[in-house]
This record gives structure tokens, C-alpha cells and sequence, in this order.
């Protein structure tokens, strides 16, 4: 039983990473360790510029 | 940065990383150690892998019984797959790419923490892909099923192994090495300003054909169908729904909204069915073909043009977390009811050339028909640009491009057993053109009968009773290869879950799905392609480069959208059928693309110096080249009216020349005169294909035999960084990288990702 939990929390937790919901703290990580000195966007404003970025850089899709 | 490089020369000389660091790489000698050591187990696991693959094959290919089990599919394709991958891809990676892990990938020295991320690499497969497979590789296997089922699962299967997951991998891993360009950017660096031109504007018009068919097949499969019409219509408000939610009320919970936009969609399905019960459901939503086709036109447009977090990036993760879930339900659902087939190995149309869902011979035309899930040109311009930014260490690269390729040809593979575990009368009825079948039950049942099929003896019954329990008014003349593939599933799904009760929730479920995906790539497809139209007009008028210029961002939005709207509406009112007609272009468009993008792979690689190992690329570019220009001169030179598109023109002119009223399947005048404007179109396009994919292959063979004589060329990678990071190459770890990972896990967490280089 606890083995089927801990799979079922690894699997979700692989969804979420394959979905993109893990941007932010990836975003997080990279500014604590590229620019420790300023203070990183907050978290609605990263998600913002994150979709106007998309508007300017479509991802392809394929068929 | 460009110099001379000979064969010999390594980079692997110059690479100096980090010695306060664990190691960032696997030892290469080591590593190739542990690869030549065959332990027992390994041998057993090798050859029982091989052993029951060999059977598989002997089963489909050379026993073929009257009737042959689903299950020796999937162990033909997994096996096979198996053995390609751990040998093949191997082979390629030992001779051709050559990764080093000591190099840093431009998701480590160009990292951003946003669109460069060194990322997980069992992520990144997901992310790769969601981002590849869509809905080709469920269409072309139904339509090339015609033939039987062997050509296609050998073409599926040895076509992925030799060609698609190599082009593939080799592009990805050579995007990787140069910052993570795109396929067109490559092309100019490697064969200079004519081929990369080329390349470019073959790419843009490439898309526009695929995107136009694509949306013939969503049209295809929803017109008359008012059940259809109304849940793939709901995805829209959903998708509206869901970009607020996150964009408003919960930023960044996307697997959260997607869960609820999955719950909504479900509702979608089951509601769409009530509401095609009503009188005042039935007649909204019952919308011929023409009517759907503006639809979606018309929706294009304005997805192209919203803001991407309102509609497109919403449908997308919708799109991506379907796609996730169908496929494993599709492969288990397989697996669990392992149906029957009874569609012969070879059918009656495999040596001729009037096969009536798609015309032409086995050769070329097998080959075109089924593109994606094979080779796929388009998954090119996914592997460069995209993915690249993305990859962690370089010999990931493997398992990301090769494995992600296989994967999509399993899926490939699975809509091809979906499609012939249905009856092969049904599948005739289903498939041609209602030019043939008058769209009515008893004109299918007089045609498909009239064919002369072994063992087909099609019922009136038959039709109307799948057509009843699939929820549909009929199902004859439903073309385009997905409402095939839903008849087919839901056939597999309800022996598995719901009985004949839920066939029409299954059936629904299917078109969902299918239409999803394909308007995601018509959604991102226009956009990309919008864009690729202003950098191209940029270059006359710098104006358009502004991405901010809303009014040069509507009008290459709109030229995109007519362009492929014509050709969609083209398709819709074709009095020939359509699909039929215009299917072998999509095939022949996304292979092009695919020589194209192993011409500028073969470039590279000469330039390498590697020419010992050049047939790795030049055996699937020179087949590429082969079935696509041998497929266009049949579509622009044979006298046979159903395959040369001049010849059909030539016929409808002489025919409207000599005053006839009606000609062939066109009933009308008008209706000959629509058939002489198509033809004209689509024969113009076969040739404009033609010629631009010849000059980029003639430039790359000429600069691969330049480069042959000089013993190699110019070297356009990046110049090296060390990399400062490490991770396992695989799916599973090796030992020697479990040992290298816990030295890392030791250091302090702000020492294992050291400060990324910055510009």
C-alpha cells in the first residue's frame, strides 16, 4: 500500500513537472544562483511574463 | 566561430572542466566498458528479446492464419524497437554524433531559468514527446491499412529504426551543438544563402499544406455530426475558462486546470450526446462540411491572433495531458483485449494502383501515406529550436530524439490495430470518397461489394447498426482516416470497459481527442508559421520584424489563414473526394521536409569528416528522396487520371471543351470546372515542393562531395564550454553514474549548480 502511494505521489509529481507547473521554482533556483543580490520577480508577475513571452516565441506542434 | 577541422581532430583535447568539481561526465572508457561487458542475464535478456520478436514476425509476416492476434504487433514493434535503440542508436551516437558530456549544453550556458533549462531528462521526454506526436500518426496508418496490414507495420516499423527516430536524433543532437538553432538557421549556416533560402521557404509552405489537411480531417470527421460538433466546440469556452483561471485566479496550477478542463471535456462528450438527441441540438449542430470548414477558418484566425494565454496555451496543456492519458489507455486497452484481425497481410490492392481510399502504387505511395510515425519532417523543427534549449547533457540526446521517435511509431503501430480490428467492409465504407459511395448505406454497400474483396460481403445492417451504436446518423463516406480510427477504439475500448452501451461515448471520445490535438497544431502552426512570414517580409520591409506592429502581425496572420483556409476549402468541395486527393500531398510535404532536414544532417556530418559512416544519413535521405520525388512525378507527370493531378485537369478540360454536362464523379459543370481550378493548385504545389527540396539536396550533396575531398569543412558548432553540471544519460541509471551522482548529492546544494555563464 504505502509503496502504491509513494508511486502515485512520483507520478504526479512527474505529470506536474511534464505539465510546466514546476516553472516558477525552476525560475526560482536559477536566480538564487545566478542573482543572489536582487530580489526574483513574484510569482504572479513570472507567470505573466512567461505567457506574453510565449506570444513572441510560439512553441511548434506537430502533427 | 568557424575553422578548419579535419577527421582526426577531437575536441575532447581542448575540454578543460572544472577540478574542484565531481566528474560532469561519465568516463568514456569506462562507460564503454560496462557496455561490452555482457553478463548472463544481459545475454538471456538480449536474446529472449530477440527470440520473441523473431516470432512476432514469423507470425504477421510469414505464417499469416486466417486470422492473427493484436498482441504480436505490439511484441513485433516493442522488440524490434528494443534492439534498435540499445544497438543502433548506439552505433550512431559511437560513430556519427559523439557526444561529450564535458561539453555544457545551451541549456547550461545559456540558461535563463525560462525557455533554457537544463531539464530532467525523463521530463523532457514527456515535454518532447507531447510536443511531437499528435494526430499523423493516428491517421496515415488507417488509410494505408487499405493495402493490408504488413506493408505498414514493416514501413512503421523499419522506416523508425533506419530513418525518422535518426533524422530525429541527429537533428536534435546538432541543434544542441549550435545553440539550439532552428532547422532554417541551420540551413543557411551549412549550405550558404540559396539552400538556406530554400529550405525556408519549403519549410513555410510545407506547413501551410499540413496544417490545411489536417483541418480536413477535423472537418471530415465532424461534419453531419451534431454530437461532434457540439463537444469539440465546447473545448472553447473550456480552454477560455482555463486561461482565466490561471492567468487570474491561480497562476501556474496547469495540471490543476487541466484536470478540470479534462473533468469539463468528459461532460463535454456525455452532454454532446444529449444534446444530439434534442430536435433544437440536432439542428444547430448538424453543420455541413463547407460551414465547418469557415469554422474553423474563421477560428484560426482569431486563436492567431488572441493573446496565447486566453486560448492556444490552454488548449494546448489540455491537449498535452489528453495525449498522455489516450495513449497509455490506447496501448493497455490493446494489450488487455488482444482482438482478432482479419484483414489480410497483403489486401487486393497492394500491387495495383486504383486502391480506392488513397490511389496510387504500394511505391511510392505507401510511404507517403504514412508519414508521421515512420519519418516526419516536421518533428525536425521540434528537435531543433525547441527541445535543444531544453537538453540537460549532451548524450541524453539519444534518448530523448531517438527513443521520443519510437515511441510516436508505437503509436503509430496502435492506430494501425485499432484501424483493422474492424470489419474490412466497414473499413471500405468508411474510407472512400462519397464521389464513389454516393454517401448513402446502399450505395456503399453496391460499391464497397462491387470491389471484389475476399471474404468482404458488406450488409446494409452492418452499417446502420455500427452507425447507431457509435451515436452517428451514418458512418459511410466518413474519410480522413480518424472516424476509422473511432469506430476501431471504440470497438477495443468497449470489450474493455462499458459493453456496446458505451461504443458511442468511445467513438466521441476518439474524435475528442483527434480534433484536439489537430487544432493545437493548427493553433500553434499558424503562429509559428506567422512568424517565420514576418522574419521572411522582415528582410524587404523591416518593419514586419517588429513583433510589436499589430497591424503587420494581423496581415501575416491573415495571409497564413487564407492560405491554408483555400486549400482547406479546396478540399472540402473537392467533387473527387478530397482526402484522397490531398492526403498523398500532406505525405509527400512532411517528407520532403524530412530530406530536407537529413540533407543538412548529411552536410554536417561530412563536414565532420565522418564519411566512413555517411550511409547512416544517406541511406533514409537518399530513400526520402527517392519515394518523395518519385511520388511527385507520378503527381505532376502520370497519365492516370486518379494519380497524376495534370492528367485529371486535362481530362476535365478536354471534357468541358467538348460541352459535357457531368464527367467522372462531378455531376455539374461547375462542379468539372472546380475539379480543373484543384488540380491546377495542387499540381502547382507538387512541383513548387519538387524543385525547392531538389536545390537543398543537389547543395548538400555538392558541398558533402567538396567537403569529401578537402576531409571535411567548415566546423559551424558553438564554441566549447566545460560543463559544470552531471546527470544520467538514460532511462535508468548506470552504476558508474550512480557512483559520479553521489559525489554531487554530497556537496553543498549551492555548489551543485554552479553560476551559469551569462551574455
Amino acid at each position: 500500500m504505502n509503496a502504491l502511494a509513494v508511486g502515485l505521489v512520483k507520478a504526479g509529481r512527474y505529470l506536474k513537472a511534464v505539465m510546466g507547473d514546476d516553472a516558477y521554482e525552476i525560475y526560482l533556483a536559477h536566480h538564487a544562483a545566478t542573482h543572489p543580490d536582487t530580489p526574483p520577480m513574484p510569482e504572479r508577475m513570472f507567470w505573466r511574463e512567461r505567457d506574453d513571452e510565449q506570444d513572441h516565441n510560439p512553441q511548434g506542434r506537430c502533427c | 566561430m568557424s575553422k578548419k577541422q579535419n577527421g582526426s581532430h577531437r575536441h575532447a583535447d581542448v575540454l578543460v572542466t572544472d577540478p574542484d568539481l565531481p566528474a560532469v561526465a561519465v568516463d568514456p572508457q569506462q562507460a564503454e566498458a560496462e557496455d561490452r561487458r555482457w553478463t548472463p542475464a544481459k545475454i538471456a535478456l538480449w536474446v529472449g528479446v530477440a527470440l520473441l520478436g523473431g516470432i512476432a514476425w514469423t507470425i504477421l509476416a510469414i505464417v499469416r492464419g486466417e486470422t492473427v492476434n493484436a498482441i504480436w504487433f505490439v511484441f513485433a514493434a516493442v522488440c524490434t524497437y528494443l534492439i534498435a535503440y540499445r544497438f543502433y542508436s548506439k552505433f550512431i551516437e559511437r560513430v556519427i554524433t559523439r557526444p561529450d558530456d564535458r561539453r555544457a549544453t545551451p541549456a547550461e550556458y545559456k540558461a535563463n531559468g525560462k525557455d533554457y533549462v537544463p531539464t530532467d531528462r525523463r521530463v523532457l521526454f514527456g515535454h518532447h514527446f507531447a510536443a511531437i506526436a499528435g494526430a499523423g500518426p493516428l491517421v496515415g496508418p488507417v488509410l494505408a491499412a487499405q493495402m493490408g496490414y504488413l506493408p505498414g507495420t514493416l514501413w512503421i516499423i523499419v522506416g523508425v529504426i533506419l530513418a525518422g527516430a535518426v533524422q530525429d536524433y541527429l537533428v536534435l543532437f546538432f541543434s544542441t551543438r549550435r545553440g539550439g538553432r532552428s532547422l532554417g538557421q541551420m540551413a543557411r549556416d551549412q549550405l550558404g544563402r540559396v539552400g538556406g533560402t530554400a529550405a525556408i521557404l519549403a519549410t513555410l509552405v510545407i506547413m501551410v499544406i499540413i496544417v490545411a489537411i489536417l483541418a480536413l480531417v477535423v472537418v471530415n470527421a465532424l461534419g453531419e455530426s451534431p454530437w461532434g460538433v457540439f463537444s469539440v466546440s465546447m473545448t472553447i469556452p473550456i480552454a477560455l475558462f482555463m486561461g482565466v483561471y490561471l492567468r487570474y485566479f491561480r497562476p501556474g496550477k496547469i495540471t490543476e486546470v487541466s484536470l478540470i478542463g479534462f473533468v469539463l471535456l468528459m461532460a463535454a462528450i456525455v452532454g454532446g450526446g444529449a444534446v444530439a438527441a434534442t430536435d433544437w441540438g440536432a439542428a444547430a449542430f448538424t453543420l455541413d462540411r463547407t460551414t465547418i470548414a469557415w469554422g474553423i477558418i474563421i477560428y484560426g484566425f482569431i486563436a492567431a491572433i488572441l493573446p496565447v494565454w486566453l486560448l492556444l496555451a490552454p488548449r494546448d496543456y489540455l491537449s498535452t495531458f489528453m495525449k498522455i492519458g489516450t495513449i497509455f489507455m490506447l496501448a493497455a486497452a490493446i494489450i488487455v483485449v488482444r482482438p482478432e484481425i482479419t484483414v489480410p497481410a497483403f489486401s487486393e490492392f497492394a500491387g495495383r494502383d486504383d486502391a480506392p481510399v488513397v490511389p496510387g502504387s504500394l511505391f511510392p505511395f505507401l510511404f507517403v501515406t504514412i508519414a508521421c510515425g515512420a519519418l516526419s519532417g516536421f518533428h525536425a523543427l521540434i528537435a531543433s529550436g525547441t527541445t535543444p534549449k531544453l537538453l540537460e547533457k549532451e548524450r541524453q540526446a539519444r534518448f530523448i530524439g531517438y527513443g521520443g521517435m519510437l515511441m510516436e511509431s508505437f503509436v503509430a503501430i496502435m492506430a494501425l490495430v485499432a484501424a483493422i480490428s474492424i470489419d474490412r467492409g466497414l473499413y471500405f465504407a468508411m474510407n472512400i470518397s462519397a464521389a464513389n459511395t454516393l454517401g448513402t448505406v446502399d450505395g456503399a454497400v453496391a460499391y464497397v461489394n462491387s470491389l471484389g474483396l475476399t471474404g468482404v460481403n458488406l450488409t446494409p445492417e452492418l452499417l446502420q447498426e455500427t452507425a447507431r451504436n457509435v451515436g452517428e446518423e451514418s458512418i459511410v463516406s466518413r474519410t480522413g482516416g480518424a472516424p476509422t480510427l473511432a469506430v476501431g477504439l471504440a470497438h477495443i475500448m468497449q470489450s474493455f470497459i462499458g459493453g456496446t452501451g458505451m461504443m458511442s461515448f468511445w467513438y466521441h471520445f476518439a474524435i475528442m481527442f483527434e480534433a484536439l490535438f489537430i487544432l493545437t497544431a493548427v493553433d500553434a502552426g499558424t503562429r509559428v508559421a506567422r512568424f517565420m512570414l514576418q522574419d521572411t517580409l522582415g528582410n524587404i520591409l523591416p518593419k514586419f520584424r517588429d513583433a510589436s506592429w499589430t497591424v503587420g502581425a494581423w496581415i501575416c496572420t491573415a495571409i497564413m489563414v487564407a492560405a491554408w483556409g483555400a486549400i482547406l476549402i479546396m478540399g472540402v468541395t473537392d467533387p473527387l473526394g478530397g482526402i484522397n486527393t490531398l492526403f498523398p500531398l500532406f505525405g509527400i510535404a512532411n517528407q520532403l521536409l524530412a530530406a530536407i532536414a537529413l540533407a543538412v544532417c548529411l552536410a554536417i556530418v561530412a563536414d565532420r569528416g565522418y564519411f566512413r559512416y555517411l550511409w547512416v544519413v544517406a541511406l533514409p535521405l537518399a530513400f526520402a528522396t527517392v519515394v518523395t520525388v518519385t511520388a511527385s512525378m507520378y503527381k505532376i507527370f502520370s497519365p492516370v487520371p486518379a494519380v497524376g493531378y495534370w492528367a485529371q485537369n486535362a481530362a476535365f478540360r478536354q471534357a468541358l471543351a467538348q460541352g459535357e454536362e457531368s464527367f467522372g464523379t462531378a455531376p455539374t459543370r461547375a462542379a468539372m470546372e472546380a475539379v480543373v481550378r484543384n488540380t491546377v493548385v495542387q499540381g502547382t504545389l507538387s512541383i513548387l515542393f519538387v524543385t525547392l527540396t531538389i536545390i537543398v539536396i543537389g547543395i548538400a550533396v555538392f558541398r558533402t562531395i567538396r567537403a569529401f575531398q578537402n576531409g571535411g569543412g567548415v566546423n559551424t558548432e558553438d564554441p566549447i564550454v566545460p560543463s559544470r553540471i552531471f546527470a544520467a544519460a538514460e532511462l535508468s541509471t548506470t552504476k558508474a553514474e550512480k557512483r559520479i551522482q553521489k559525489q554531487w548529492d554530497a556537496l553543498p546544494v549551492e555548489r551543485r549548480r554552479v553560476k551559469a555563464r551569462h551574455e
